[in-house]
C-alpha cells in the first residue's frame, strides 16, 4: 500500500516573470470545448508545479502535481463559462524544496466558436525515403483521445499519404506494391488505380470541390535529393507536374491544357468555398539540380464549372512571380505553395518559401495571409516562427485555422492552431493539447502530417481496407481531354 | 524369502544406479551443448547479436510497455527486447542465449517426464535445440524464442508430477468417496471442481495467448499430462477453439492483417531490410575499428556489396594503402548502398569517418527506418545525435538525448553529452566532434541521391 503525498507551497518567494511552462500555452486563444491545456514547467528540475486558473467571469481550477493536469469535466466548465473572457493562469513551482510564484498570465477564451469535432492527420518519422510505421489517425479535439483510422501494418509495406475529406467523402493515396486512390463517398468505397498511363503518373495532392463530385488533383514526378553540408537535409521537386479534376461519378479524368502547360508545372490546388474557383500554384520548369533554388511558384486561379466539369477561359495570376531584385512588397520573392482559402471566402492562406513547393523541409517557410477582398497580403507575423511553418488548413467556420510547424526543434512537426480575428490579425498559435504533454512530444518520434478539421468523426473499418488494399481489384479511370470543346 | 528380498532390493539399486547414470550423462549433454550454445554465439555469431541489438530500442517507460501489451505476444516481446538490450556486450548475449537453451531443456524435461518417463531429459535436448536453430535465423527475433519458453513454463504448471499425484490420489478418494456415499451433493461438488478447473484452463489459454502470441497453443496439449484436465480429448478441443477464437477476435482489436495475428506479429520479420550476414560482419569490423582485420578479410572474400567495398577503401586508407583522393573517389553515392539495415549503418559509420556528417546523419535514419518491426534503434539514436551536435541542431540533439536517458546502456552516454546541449561552444573541445564540425563548416554544399 502506497500512499502518495502532495507538496503544497510554503515559504513562497515571488518572481516578477511569466513561467517557461511547456507548451507555451502563455497568452494563447482557445475555443470553448477545447480539450484541457495542460502543461509543464520547462525546467525539469522542478518537482511540483501548484497551478491555480481562474476565469474573469467566475470558476476556478486548482492542480497540484508533477506537471499541469485540469479535470475534463472542470476545465469544459471553467472554459465555457469564460467564454469571450479571459482565464488568469497563477503558477508556483517547487524545485529543491523551494516554491516560486511566478507572474500570472492569461489565456483568452474566443468568442468564436470551434465547430469542428477533431482532425486527422498523418503521423510518420521525418525520414529520408525509407519509411516504417505510419498512420492516419483522428483526434478528438474535445478531449485526449486519438483513434486509428488506418496504419500501415494493416497491409504491409504499404505507404498511406494525402488523406483529406470532403463533403460526406474522404480520399487518400496507397503507395508501394498495392496502390491505390481510396475515395470513400457516401458510404462507397472505390480503390482507383494508382497510376493512369495518360496522365503519366499518379493522383497527387487532392482538393475536394465543395459539392462532393469532383476531386483536383496534381500529378506529380517527385524525387528528392539531399545536401551533404546544409542544415537543410532534403530537397523535394518535382520534375513535371500539372493539375487536372476528377469526377468521382463517371471515373473520368479531365484535362485542361490551361493547366497542363509543356515546361510549366502546375500544383497544389485548392477550390474556393464557393466551389467557382479553382486556386493552384504554377512554375516554369528548371534544371535540376543546378537551378534547384530558382523554381518560385506563383499563385493562379481559373474559374470552374460544376455542372459541366470545365474550367474557364483563361487563367488569372493572383501573386506573380519574382521579377528580379526584392522589391517592396516581399511577396514579389519566394515561392507560393498550399493556397487554402477560408469557408467565408476572405481569406487565403499560403505557405511561402525563398523557392519551391515542399515546405516542411524549408527552415524559412512562413505562412501568409492574402486577404480576397484588399487582396493585400501579409505574412502572419504573429504566427510564423524562426523554423518552417507549413501546411495549414481551416476549420470549417472559417475562424479557426491549424497548421504544422517544426518550432519545437526543427525536425518533428507538430500541429498547432489559432484564429483570426475581425481585425484580420491571428491569435498566438497554441499546440495540439496532451494528456502530459511535455513527456508526450519528448517521447515522440512521429510528425504531425497534413492535418484537416472534421465535423464529426470518421467511421473506418480498417480491417476491411486493409484487405481491399491487398486485393487487387481496382476501379480504372479514363481520360477525357476538355479543350477544344 | 529372504534371499528374494536381497534380490529384489540389489535389482532395484541396479534399475536406480542406471536411471542415474543417465540422468547425469543427459545432463552433462546438455551442460556441454550449452557450453556450445555459448561459444557459438560469444566467438562465431557476435554480428548477428550486435545486429539484433542495434534493431530496438529499449526504454524504461510505461509507454513502452503498454505499446507492446496492447498486442497478442507483446509480453513474449518486451521480455525479448528486454534480453536483446544486453547484446550490447557480447558475453552477456551469449550468456543469455545458453540459458534461454538450458532453460527450454529444462522446461521441456518437466513435461516429457509426464509422458516419457524414462528418455524424457534426452528427448527434452530436441526442443532446446530446434529452438537455438530459430534464434540463428536473423528475421526470427527473440520474441517467438521468449514466447516459447514461457508457453513450456505455463505448460509446467499442468504438468508437475508430485502435483499429479496428490491430485490422483485426492480425485480418487473424492471418487472412492461418491461410490460409497452416492450423495448427489458430493458428486456435484466434485464436478463443479473439476469445471471450474476447465474453466480457468481455457481462460489461461486465452490470457496466454495474448501475453505470448500464437505459440500458446502448445497449451492444449496439457491434458495429455494433466489428470485435473478430463476428458482429454474434449478439453483439448474445446481449448483449441478457445485459442481460435482468441486469434480471430484479436485481429479486430489490433492494426494488423489476421494471417499475420495467427503467424504471431512480431514472430517473423517478413520485410527484407535487414541485410546480408555479411553485412552485419564488416560492420561490427567497423564499429570496432578492426581495420587491418578488415582489410584482410576483403582481400579474400571480394563482397558484392557496394557498403562493405565502401568500408574496405576507408579500410585501406586508415591502414595506410590508400590516398585520401583515392578514397574520395571511391566512396559511392549513398542512393545505391542505401538498400538495407546493415549496409546503411555499415555505411554511416564509413561517412563518419570520412566527414560526411550530414551522409553519415541520413544512413543512420534510414537505417533505424528499415528495421522491420517498425522498433527505433539505440545505435542510429546515438549517432544521430552525434550528427546533431556537430551540425548544430541542439535541440534535436537533446529531444534524442533525453529519450537515450530511458534507456540501460545509452544512458550514461547520453548524460555525458547533455553538457554539450546547454552550452553548444564546448563542441569545439570535444576531440573528435570539433574536427567534424570544421570539417563541415568549411567543405561546400553538394547534392548526394
Amino acid at each position: 500500500m502506497f500512499l502518495s503525498c502532495t507538496s503544497v507551497p510554503e515559504n513562497v518567494s515571488t518572481v516578477d516573470v511569466v513561467p517557461a511552462i511547456y507548451p507555451d500555452y502563455t497568452s494563447v486563444t482557445i475555443p470553448v470545448g477545447i480539450a484541457p491545456l495542460n502543461f509543464a514547467m520547462q525546467d525539469d528540475s522542478v518537482t511540483t508545479v501548484d497551478v491555480t486558473v481562474s476565469g474573469t467571469k467566475g470558476e476556478t481550477i486548482h492542480v497540484n502535481g508533477d506537471y499541469a493536469d485540469f479535470p475534463l469535466d472542470a476545465w469544459h466548465s471553467l472554459v465555457e463559462q469564460n467564454r469571450g473572457g479571459q482565464l488568469t493562469v497563477t503558477v508556483c513551482a517547487e524545485r529543491n524544496g523551494q516554491w516560486t510564484q511566478y507572474k500570472s498570465f492569461p489565456i483568452y477564451v474566443s468568442s468564436y466558436t470551434l465547430d469542428d469535432w477533431g482532425v486527422t492527420y498523418r503521423r510518420i518519422a521525418p525520414s529520408y525515403e525509407i519509411y516504417s510505421r505510419m498512420g492516419i489517425f483522428q483526434r478528438d479535439l474535445s478531449t485526449f483521445e486519438e483513434r486509428t483510422l488506418l496504419q500501415n501494418t494493416q497491409s504491409p509495406g504499404m505507404c498511406i499519404n494525402c488523406h483529406t475529406s470532403g463533403p460526406q467523402a474522404e480520399l487518400f493515396h496507397v503507395r508501394g506494391e498495392h496502390g491505390a486512390t481510396v475515395i470513400s463517398s457516401n458510404g462507397k468505397v472505390e480503390l482507383l488505380q494508382a497510376r493512369n498511363d495518360s496522365l503519366g503518373g499518379s493522383m497527387v495532392y487532392p482538393a475536394w470541390h465543395p459539392g462532393g463530385r469532383y476531386v483536383a488533383f496534381s500529378t506529380n514526378k517527385t524525387s528528392q535529393m539531399f545536401h551533404t553540408q546544409k542544415t537543410k537535409r532534403i530537397e523535394v521537386y518535382d520534375s513535371s507536374s500539372d493539375v487536372f479534376i476528377y469526377d468521382t461519378q463517371t471515373h473520368q479524368i479531365l484535362r485542361d491544357t490551361l493547366t497542363m502547360r509543356l515546361l510549366w508545372a502546375e500544383n497544389t490546388p485548392a477550390f474556393s468555398a464557393d466551389g467557382r474557383w479553382l486556386y493552384y500554384t504554377t512554375a516554369r520548369r528548371q534544371v535540376y539540380p543546378t537551378d534547384y533554388d530558382r523554381e518560385c511558384y506563383s499563385l493562379c486561379r481559373v474559374a470552374f464549372d460544376e455542372k459541366t466539369g470545365r474550367l474557364g477561359e483563361s487563367v488569372d495570376t493572383i501573386a506573380p512571380p519574382p521579377t528580379g531584385d526584392v522589391q517592396k512588397d516581399s511577396i514579389q520573392k519566394g515561392s507560393i505553395t498550399w493556397p487554402r482559402l477560408s469557408s467565408d471566402g476572405r481569406y487565403l492562406m499560403f505557405t511561402r518559401t525563398d523557392y519551391g513547393y515542399f515546405s516542411i523541409w524549408h527552415p524559412e517557410a512562413d505562412l501568409w495571409l492574402l486577404d480576397l477582398q484588399t487582396m493585400k497580403s501579409r505574412p502572419l507575423d504573429e504566427v510564423n516562427s524562426p523554423r518552417s511553418d507549413s501546411f495549414h488548413n481551416w476549420s470549417h467556420d472559417g475562424h479557426w485555422f491549424l497548421f504544422t510547424s517544426r518550432r519545437d526543434d526543427g525536425l518533428y512537426t507538430r500541429l498547432y492552431f489559432s484564429a483570426i480575428g475581425p481585425d484580420g490579425r491571428a491569435t498566438k498559435p497554441f499546440l495540439l493539447p496532451q494528456r502530459n504533454p511535455k513527456r508526450y512530444y519528448s517521447l515522440s518520434m512521429y510528425s504531425y502530417n497534413t492535418p484537416e478539421f472534421i465535423t464529426a468523426p470518421l467511421h473506418f473499418d480498417a480491417r476491411d481496407m486493409g484487405r481491399r488494399i491487398d486485393a487487387a481489384e481496382r476501379v480504372p479511370t479514363t481520360t477525357r481531354n476538355m479543350y477544344g470543346q | 524369502m529372504v534371499m528374494k528380498t536381497v534380490v529384489k532390493n540389489e535389482s532395484k539399486i541396479k534399475k536406480e544406479r542406471r536411471r542415474e547414470w543417465k540422468s547425469n550423462l543427459a545432463i552433462t549433454v546438455i551442460a556441454l551443448l550449452a557450453v556450445g550454445v555459448f561459444c557459438y554465439w560469444r566467438f562465431s555469431h557476435v554480428h548477428i547479436m550486435a545486429a539484433r541489438e542495434q534493431s530496438q530500442l529499449f526504454l524504461w517507460t510505461p509507454e513502452y510497455f503498454t505499446e507492446r501489451l496492447a498486442v497478442p505476444g507483446g509480453i513474449a516481446q518486451y521480455i525479448g527486447e528486454f534480453l536483446v538490450q544486453f547484446f550490447v556486450s557480447p558475453t552477456y548475449g551469449a550468456l543469455i542465449y545458453a540459458a534461454l537453451f538450458l532453460l527450454s531443456w529444462w522446461l521441456s524435461w518437466i513435461i516429457l517426464r509426464n509422458i516419457v518417463q524414462r528418455a524424457a531429459a534426452f528427448l527434452a535436448i530436441f526442443p532446446a535445440l530446434v529452438l537455438w536453430w530459430l534464434s540463428t535465423d536473423i528475421y526470427i527475433p527473440m520474441t517467438p524464442i521468449v514466447a516459447t519458453v514461457l508457453a513450456l513454463g505455463a505448460m509446467c504448471l499442468y504438468a508437475n508430477k508430485e502435483a499429479n499425484k496428490k491430485e490422483t490420489s485426492v480425485s480418487k478418494r473424492a471418487e472412492a468417496l461418491t461410490s460409497e456415499n452416492k450423495t448427489v451433493g458430493t458428486a456435484a461438488r466434485s464436478s463443479s471442481l473439476s469445471f471450474s478447473k476447465q474453466l480457468l484452463f481455457f481462460c489461461f489459454i486465452a490470457v496466454m495467448y495474448w501475453l505470448i502470441g500464437p505459440i500458446a497453443v502448445l497449451l492444449v496439449l496439457c491434458p495429455l499430462f494433466s489428470s485435473a484436465l478430463r476428458p482429454r480429448c474434449l478439453i483439448s478441443a474445446v481449448g483449441l477453439l478457445v485459442f481460435a477464437f482468441c486469434v480471430v477476435g484479436s485481429s479486430w482489436l489490433t492494426p494488423y492483417p489476421l494471417q499475420k495475428v495467427a503467424r504471431g506479429i512480431d514472430y517473423h520479420w517478413d520485410m527484407p531490410l535487414l541485410g546480408t550476414e555479411q553485412e552485419m560482419a564488416y560492420d561490427l569490423l567497423v564499429r570496432q575499428g578492426k581495420w587491418a582485420k578488415l582489410a584482410e578479410r576483403y582481400k579474400h572474400e571480394r563482397p558484392e556489396s557496394q557498403a562493405i567495398q565502401n568500408a574496405a577503401a576507408l579500410a585501406y586508407f586508415l591502414t595506410g594503402q590508400m590516398s585520401e583522393g583515392e578514397l574520395r573517389q571511391l566512396l559511392s553515392s549513398s542512393g545505391k548502398v542505401l538498400n538495407s539495415q546493415a549496409s546503411a549503418f555499415l555505411i554511416s559509420e564509413v561517412y563518419m569517418h570520412t566527414g560526411l556528417v550530414n551522409m553519415s546523419q541520413r544512413a543512420a535514419f534510414e537505417g533505424m527506418e528499415a528495421i522491420p518491426n517498425h522498433n527505433k534503434s539505440g545505435r542510429a539514436l546515438r549517432r544521430l545525435t552525434e550528427t546533431a551536435l556537430i551540425t548544430g541542431q541542439t535541440d534535436i540533439a537533446r529531444k534524442y538525448i533525453g529519450i537515450l536517458r530511458h534507456t540501460t546502456f545509452y544512458r550514461s552516454w547520453a548524460n555525458k553529452m547533455l553538457p554539450y546541449t546547454e552550452q553548444p561552444d564546448r563542441i569545439a573541445q570535444h576531440p573528435t566532434y570539433s574536427h567534424l564540425r570544421d570539417v563541415y563548416a568549411h567543405t561546400s554544399d553538394a547534392f548526394f541521391y
